[in-house]
């Protein structure tokens, strides 16, 4: 399944072109800063690419119909989609890692660019980080993917980012702390950003938002798999 | 076996309820070949859904050998053609039988041998086999889609109107792997409106109405129960032909074009029919049997 997923992805042109502007993008970032990882969080947009609809694009299709007939359990389908979405991530990290690279010690210095020195261990950060940052990120859309049509795993997503944020600045505008605190935990919670950078340099031991972060991904994959398990496959009542 | 017990389910919420099956029990033998028949919307995919765990029903229960339907040791023996083929857009016909072949379980050091088997048993050739399934002609899905439905050759298969869209050729392909399949000794259910194909390969039918099981035909063997034998004879010669039939003890129905339907269509009746008319010096132009399932879709249905 997660071998599926990558070709799915990756056949597309249109997401190829996508990823690949991304990792430019990346690269010229990433090479101006030393690849000190900050460039690196706008890895996590690649997943709208390759994690929107890893559910119901096989259920609008009915290919998922033709798998599960087969001997393999829905748990498994949903980790091996879930796990493809992984490795495509981590491709893509892979190439734009390497682009930072070429882009620090061959492409600009040639333009007299100065580019900052390339620091390994601050790439290393950066890439690690954003692949923590795209696990939950992919986490909550396959969840959001096992019940919803299309795409709406990634408007659903986006729906309660815009949602979160304008309950806390609606609470604050009606001077109502008790809305902005309910705001502040629910994104605490469902969303749980750590600095990765911070914690993989070893420049802060707070623990607390990785605690979160393993939860969220743990409740989220958790409910993924009960509501697929739950779910019903239909093409018509003929 | 499989086994339907009191199977119900409905579809929609409030008041848009659809009830698509209704108390539907049924069972089907270790090798039989069923054909499940009905008008469009009587329910026949909601109980292949149901009989494959796609779809839960809200009353009674279904196995198969005393086990879950989805329970994965049935689904190991499982092969299934929905109606419609589910695949990615950019999955060449030989990519699409190699996944299903790995999705059954099949040896991965033999998938390029096995796709070519499947392939050559419903008669795709190999550059059709590295054309995407996307430019695929509606007939050549069909064929492609048994041939995952047969892959491993399964001893449950069910298949969901297989024909539909296939040439003349295609239905004849895809009726003898259905036929491959009931030699072997595995159990079929056959969802399709090409009465001609069910009667063909069919041992059984149940026909299905408004989610209910209305008539259950058996088209093999002794207890053959909706066989008829007709004869066709020159039009102007059929009062006379109907006469010589009662004078010989084989009654007939006249219908259009000459056409005499026997009562019974045991061999020795329909010998003794021809007989008759023989002796009555009627030419007979031609005799046939078939199931005549087409008056079961009638308002009221045939008795």
């Amino acid at each position: 399944m997660a071998r599926r997923l990558v070709r799915q992805k990756f056949g597309s042109p249109i997401v190829v072109a996508l990823l690949a502007l991304l990792a430019l993008l990346i690269a010229f970032g990433a090479a101006g800063d030393g690849a000190r990882g900050r460039a690196f969080q706008t890895a996590s947009l690649a997943m709208i690419v390759l994690g929107a609809g890893a559910v119901s694009r096989d259920v609008s299709t009915g290919a998922v119909q033709m798998i599960l007939a087969r001997p393999l359990s829905r748990t498994d389908y949903l980790l091996g989609r879930w796990l493809g979405v992984l490795a495509a991530f981590g491709v893509f990290l892979a190439v734009a890692a390497a682009l930072v690279v070429l882009f620090s010690v061959a492409v600009l210095p040639a333009f007299h660019a100065g580019p900052e020195p390339l620091s390994v261990p601050g790439l290393l950060r950066g890439g690690a980080g954003a692949l923590l940052d795209g696990l939950l990120f992919s986490a909550s859309l396959l969840c959001l993917s096992t019940f919803l049509p299309g795409y709406g795993d990634l408007v659903a997503y986006f729906l309660v980012v815009v949602g979160l944020g304008s309950l806390g600045g609606l609470g604050g505008a009606l001077n109502r702390p008790a809305l902005v605190n309910a705001a502040r935990v629910a994104r605490e919670n469902l969303m749980p950003d750590p600095d990765w950078n911070a914690l993989l340099a070893g420049q802060t031991s707070s623990l607390e938002p990785v605690g979160r972060w393993v939860l969220a991904v743990t409740a989220l994959l958790l409910l993924a798999a009960l509501i697929f398990r739950r779910r019903e496959f239909a093409y018509g009542h003929d | 076996m499989i086994s339907v017990s009191g199977v119900s389910k409905t579809f929609g919420r409030f008041g848009r309820r659809t009830r698509a099956l209704d108390g539907v029990s049924l069972e089907v033998r270790r090798g039989e070949t069923l054909g499940l028949i009905g008008p469009n919307g009587a329910g026949k995919t909601t109980l292949l859904s149901c009989l494959l765990g796609f779809l839960r029903p809200d009353a009674g229960a279904l196995s198969v050998d005393g086990l879950p339907v989805d329970d994965l040791r049935i689904r190991a023996r499982t092969g299934y053609m929905p109606e419609r083929l589910g695949f990615d857009a950019d999955l060449s016909g030989a990519r699409f039988l190699a996944l299903h072949w790995r999705l059954a379980g099949g040896d991965p050091a033999r998938t390029e041998s096995a796709v070519a088997e499947a392939a050559d048993r419903v008669g795709l050739e190999r550059p059709a086999l590295a054309r995407r399934l996307k430019t695929y002609s509606r007939g050549m899905l069909q064929r492609i889609g048994v041939a995952q439905a047969t892959l491993r050759d399964p001893d449950l298969l069910f298949l969901d109107e297989p024909a539909s869209g296939a040439d003349p050729l295609g239905v004849a392909i895809i009726r003898d792997r259905i036929l491959d399949a009931r030699k072997r000794g595995a159990t079929v259910v056959l969802n399709s409106h090409q009465l001609p194909e069910v009667e063909r390969v069919c041992d059984r039918v149940v026909f299905i109405d408004h989610g209910r099981l209305t008539r259950e035909e058996t088209l093999t063997g002794e207890s053959a129960s909706r066989r008829r034998a007709a004869i066709r004879v020159p039009v102007e010669r059929a009062i006379a032909a109907s006469e010589a039939l009662a004078a010989a003890g084989c009654p007939a129905e006249a219908a259009d074009g000459g056409v005499l339907r026997l009562a019974s269509a045991d061999e020795a009746a329909v010998s003794a029919a021809v007989k008759a008319l023989a002796l009555a010096d009627v030419p007979v132009l031609e005799v046939r049997s078939s199931a005549e399932l087409e008056e079961l879709f009638r308002p009221g249905g045939a008795s």
